[in-house]
């Protein structure tokens, strides 16, 4: 519940630092966001009894209209469109754009769940089938197109589903010092997959139609006891057309070291930042998220540190934090909320944090 | 069972009519009578047709219930009453009983004088339709008649808005209209006791909808108005008199101040002087930071916002106007559009609905050029504005209000069936209640418990519970209690059966079976005795079994054998009538034995 007084004083400053703002609470912490299309998006809460609830919601049209037309829309709300439990605890989620169709990676299931999320006459996200395969709850990674890459703790293969027919459609061998270490996979382009180590921040490149490894990226700089996560700006595109042109990989770490990479020029380092203002706690609670900003802006945001987004601008070496979303905890007093997902809609930006709280947000430039 | 039956009224898939018809315990209540702002033929009243398909309606609506001023909850009521011709009960609360004529002649003054419409309740219908209105107060009881009872719950929302529970009987209903589960700047959220009714109905609009912040809305507002004032330009907001323009009022006030801003604010002062009486009449149902300011100054006695003089349209420089009324239809807020709407610098914004027809539905259309009846054409360059101050509950305050009043069952009104299946399985899920989701003009039945409170004799409870003391602690155990239910004039009691035969004036009389057995079992009486004695101290454990004088005895039920040695032995059981389960079970067990 709002503090009149406690609160005025950051709503009157967001009046300049904000071009648009929606905040949301929920009943149950968000988990992940997904888009499901241009118009909804799908919110998977934290689990109970070991199911998620996954709901798919219609966005609010202040977020949607082009901003010349906002001030003639008033619904600023988030509508239910659909809903449903998932089978188990949900380890990740993504959804086939444009086929309502969604798939979940679940704890102690070797596969995936494959969810409908109904358009007309039905309120029901309910569950179609499982795809079995011998990888436990496997790390995933979609190329927007027809493919999605699997990898789980065995870490032997990763396994390719034609995500049109559902079936396996082929496997990459992964290189023996792999077989060791937590990876996590991202699509780079629509054919090349980055397997991202997670203990030293190197990211070999595989071409998923050969199988075969085509470049290896190191983060600039390796830290002792910290974890790395990847993102990549092919992902951020909307169009699969300006996807192409778009070869920046993004590493980050639990410390909140941030590299920039060109995956062209898999030995320069285009822009790092040694995140020094950021409290590492995400190594008990969360993996911490990178994303790149869909615009031409050279810009990518992180969470999952504390309860706040940071933007930085990668343009030069010394990248720069030009903008901090911590409207989730809006007291200057120590808190031990964290963002639990982030993901970027046009120039605006979803927020989630474990205090229920969703946001919507898009900063003034 | 008795049955609850729920038929909402309307036509397709409106959301924009609140009209429900409630029966419970031979009672037909309606719950609210709004108008569909949308359509101008009768589909925006509800179709009465539902209740009967003619004649006088008064005999089939025990009574009907408004929820608060809006005319989607009211607005088809002097419809109702002067032109489809129910005479029987009207409730609302005291705020609401002073506030819904004001609207509702505001909105017949549009129908009619604005968009020429002749088929239109009148101004005396509207005055003769309030004449039959009940207010009732807070927390109050009320009975409608010797069986039905009403109490009014505070909603916030809007002021005087009320959730009603309803009862006849053991069987109640809450309706909770519109309402607000968070305060806000001057009315308080709602709240209701755990009063578990036997349905809970609410609108589903707010079950599917999660609402931005009111903070966030309120920021949007303060940035718009601050963007245009700094550009020069001078700001317009068309207001109701009363609703939310005391809110924004006050939240302007505050940002001004925080700000130190100094572009004038202005109120149109038709404006302040009815909203002033209205909140010193129901000052109870604001919140506690108004009523306190209240004490101190008038409601409207701000440092930055000032009463405004139409010789002030012409002024140079930025300035803020709350001006009447809301939808620019007529009076001083169109006549500062007209002058104001050229400038693309200004900026009219719109805080609530707009009627069609009128100029504020046409700039929230997009209309760039607005023709008036002088032939008088005004091009719409200002920046038009659409934001929603109701305060609603939503998804999450309805599940709040679950929490709070403990209901048995939930139904969701005027919403689509499909849209609702997942939040029947999640109100399934979390508090394990039936949810309902009847289309409009569709019945839900509901099936409730029949509940008769009684009384019992504190002599019985007492003798219950010595008897239950004595034996080991068992919290498996059932409780049970024999008694006579006495029912005398309009009171039901419990009591033992010499407190009933005093309370009848009868004595008691006292009825003893016995049944003889047949045993082959050779030796003296008493070791058949014994036998008999041991075998039902197997079977009864828990029960008190003793032989006394060659007589088994358990509870009433005595068991005595004869005969001699070498003969068939005569086992007699006897036990009294309300002994009858342990004397036909030990016979039974005797009856095996022999066999």
């Amino acid at each position: 519940m709002d503090s009149w007084s406690d609160d005025d004083d950051w709503f009157y400053e967001s009046i300049k630092r904000y071009d648009l703002l929606l905040m949301f609470d929920f009943s149950s912490p968000v988990k992940f966001i997904e888009f499901n299309d241009l118009d909804s998006v799908c919110l998977i809460f934290e689990e109970e009894n070991c199911r998620n609830e996954m709901s798919c919601f219609s966005l609010p049209k202040k977020l949607t209209v082009l901003r010349e037309h906002e001030g003639l829309e008033k619904d600023s709300d988030f509508r239910l469109l659909s809903g449903g439990f998932s089978q188990k605890s949900v380890i990740q989620v993504k959804i086939l754009k444009g086929t309502n169709t969604m798939l979940a990676s679940e704890k102690d299931l070797c596969g995936l769940s494959v969810y409908k999320i109904p358009s007309e006459n039905s309120g029901i996200i309910h569950h179609t089938n499982t795809i079995h395969s011998e990888l436990l709850s496997p790390k995933l990674a979609h190329n927007k197109l027809d493919s999605l890459a699997m990898v789980d703790t065995n870490k032997k293969n990763v396994v390719l589903l034609d995500t049109k027919e559902f079936v396996v459609k082929g496997k990459i061998k992964t290189e023996e010092n792999e077989e060791e270490s937590v990876i996590i996979p991202e699509f780079v382009s629509p054919h090349s997959l980055g397997l991202c180590n997670t203990e030293t921040g190197s990211v070999s490149i595989y071409d998923t139609r050969s199988a075969r490894k085509c470049s290896m990226l190191h983060s600039a700089q390796p830290f002792p006891k910290t974890q790395w996560t990847l993102s990549s700006s092919f992902l951020s595109t909307s169009h699969i057309a300006d996807s192409n042109d778009e070869t920046k990989l993004g590493l980050l770490s639990t410390s909140g070291i941030i590299s920039v990479l060109d995956t062209r020029n898999p030995q320069h380092t285009l822009s790092c930042e040694k995140g020094k203002d950021i409290c590492s706690r995400s190594a008990k609670r969360n993996i911490p998220k990178i994303q790149f900003c869909p615009s031409k802006f050279p810009l990518l945001s992180i969470s999952g540190f504390n309860p706040n987004i940071y933007i930085y601008d990668f343009s030069s070496e010394n990248m720069k934090n030009i903008f901090v979303h911590d409207g989730h905890h809006r007291s200057s007093s120590t808190c031990e909320n964290i963002t639990t997902d982030h993901v970027w809609y046009k120039n605006s930006v979803m927020s989630a944090c474990d205090n229920l709280s969703v946001h919507c947000w898009e900063y003034t430039r | 069972m008795p049955d609850i039956k729920v038929t909402p009224l309307g036509a397709g898939q409106d959301v924009g009519r609140s009209c429900i018809l409630l029966s419970l315990g031979g009672k037909n209540i309606m719950l609210d009578c709004g108008m569909h702002m949308g359509f101008n033929d009768e589909r925006r009243f509800p179709d009465f047709t539902y209740i009967a398909p003619e004649g006088p309606l008064t005999s089939y609506v025990d009574c009907v219930i408004i929820s608060h001023f809006h005319l989607d909850h009211c607005g088809a009521l002097p419809y109702f009453t002067e032109v489809v011709g129910y005479s029987g009960p009207i409730y609302m609360t005291h705020p609401t009983k002073a506030i819904a004529p004001i609207l509702l002649e505001d909105m017949r003054k549009v129908a009619v004088e604005k968009k020429g419409e002749s088929n239109f309740f009148t101004s005396q219908n509207v005055k003769d339709c309030m004449k039959k209105v009940t207010a009732v107060t807070l927390h109050q009881s009320v009975m409608v008649d010797s069986e039905l009872e009403i109490k009014a719950y505070y909603a916030g929302h809007v002021l005087g808005a009320a959730m009603f529970w309803i009862r006849v009987g053991s069987q109640s209903v809450v309706y909770t209209g519109d309402y607000n589960m968070t305060p806000d700047r001057h009315l308080g959220a709602a709240w209701i006791d755990k009063c578990r009714p036997d349905l809970l109905i609410s609108e589903s609009t707010y079950a599917t909808t999660i609402r931005d912040s009111k903070r966030c809305r309120e920021r949007d507002f303060l940035k718009k108005v601050h963007e245009c004032i700094d550009r020069g330009g001078k700001v317009l907001i068309p207001v109701f008199a009363l609703g939310r323009a005391q809110e924004l009022c006050i939240l302007l006030e505050t940002y001004w101040e925080r700000m130190n801003l100094k572009v004038p604010v202005y109120f149109a002062v038709g404006l302040t002087e009815k909203a002033n009486n209205y909140y010193k009449m129901f000052i109870t149902w604001t919140n506690q930071k108004i009523r306190k300011t209240f004490v101190q100054r008038n409601m409207f006695d701000f440092k930055h916002i000032k009463p405004f003089d139409k010789a002030y349209i012409d002024n140079p420089g930025a300035m803020v106007v709350f001006a009447t009324p809301g939808m620019l239809h007529a009076g001083l807020s169109l006549q500062i559009f007209k002058k104001w709407a050229p400038n693309e610098n200004n900026m009219v914004i719109m805080p609530g609905f707009c009627v069609v027809g009128t100029v504020g539905h046409k700039v929230l259309n997009g209309a760039k050029k607005i023709e008036f009846e002088n032939r008088q054409v005004v091009e719409v360059k200002m920046s038009v504005q659409y934001m929603s101050f109701s305060a609603h509950a939503d998804a999450k305050g309805i599940m709040q209000l679950i929490q709070y009043c403990e209901p048995k069952n939930v139904m969701l009104v005027h919403g689509e069936a499909a849209k609702m299946e997942f939040l029947k399985e999640k109100i399934k899920k979390e508090f394990s209640l039936d949810c309902y989701t009847p289309a409009n003009g569709e019945t839900s039945i509901i099936n409730t418990s029949l509940c008769i409170p009684i009384d019992v004799s504190l002599r019985l409870l007492k003798a219950e519970s010595m008897k239950h003391n004595a034996l080991p602690p068992d919290p498996k155990r059932s409780r049970v209690m024999h008694g006579v239910l006495v029912m005398k004039d309009s009171s039901t009691c419990l009591m033992d059966v010499d407190e009933a035969c005093r309370e009848a004036g009868i004595n008691r009389h006292f009825v003893r079976f016995t049944s003889t057995l047949r045993m082959e079992d050779p030796g003296p009486s008493s070791k058949t005795a014994e036998k008999l004695l041991q075998l039902i101290k197997a079977r009864l454990k828990d029960w008190h079994v003793q032989l006394t004088d060659g007589s088994i005895s358990v509870e009433s039920v005595l068991v005595k054998v004869e005969g001699n040695e070498d003969e068939q032995k005569s086992v007699y059981v006897s036990w009294d009538n309300q002994d009858e389960e342990l004397g036909s079970y030990i016979l039974g067990l005797l009856q095996t034995m022999g066999q």
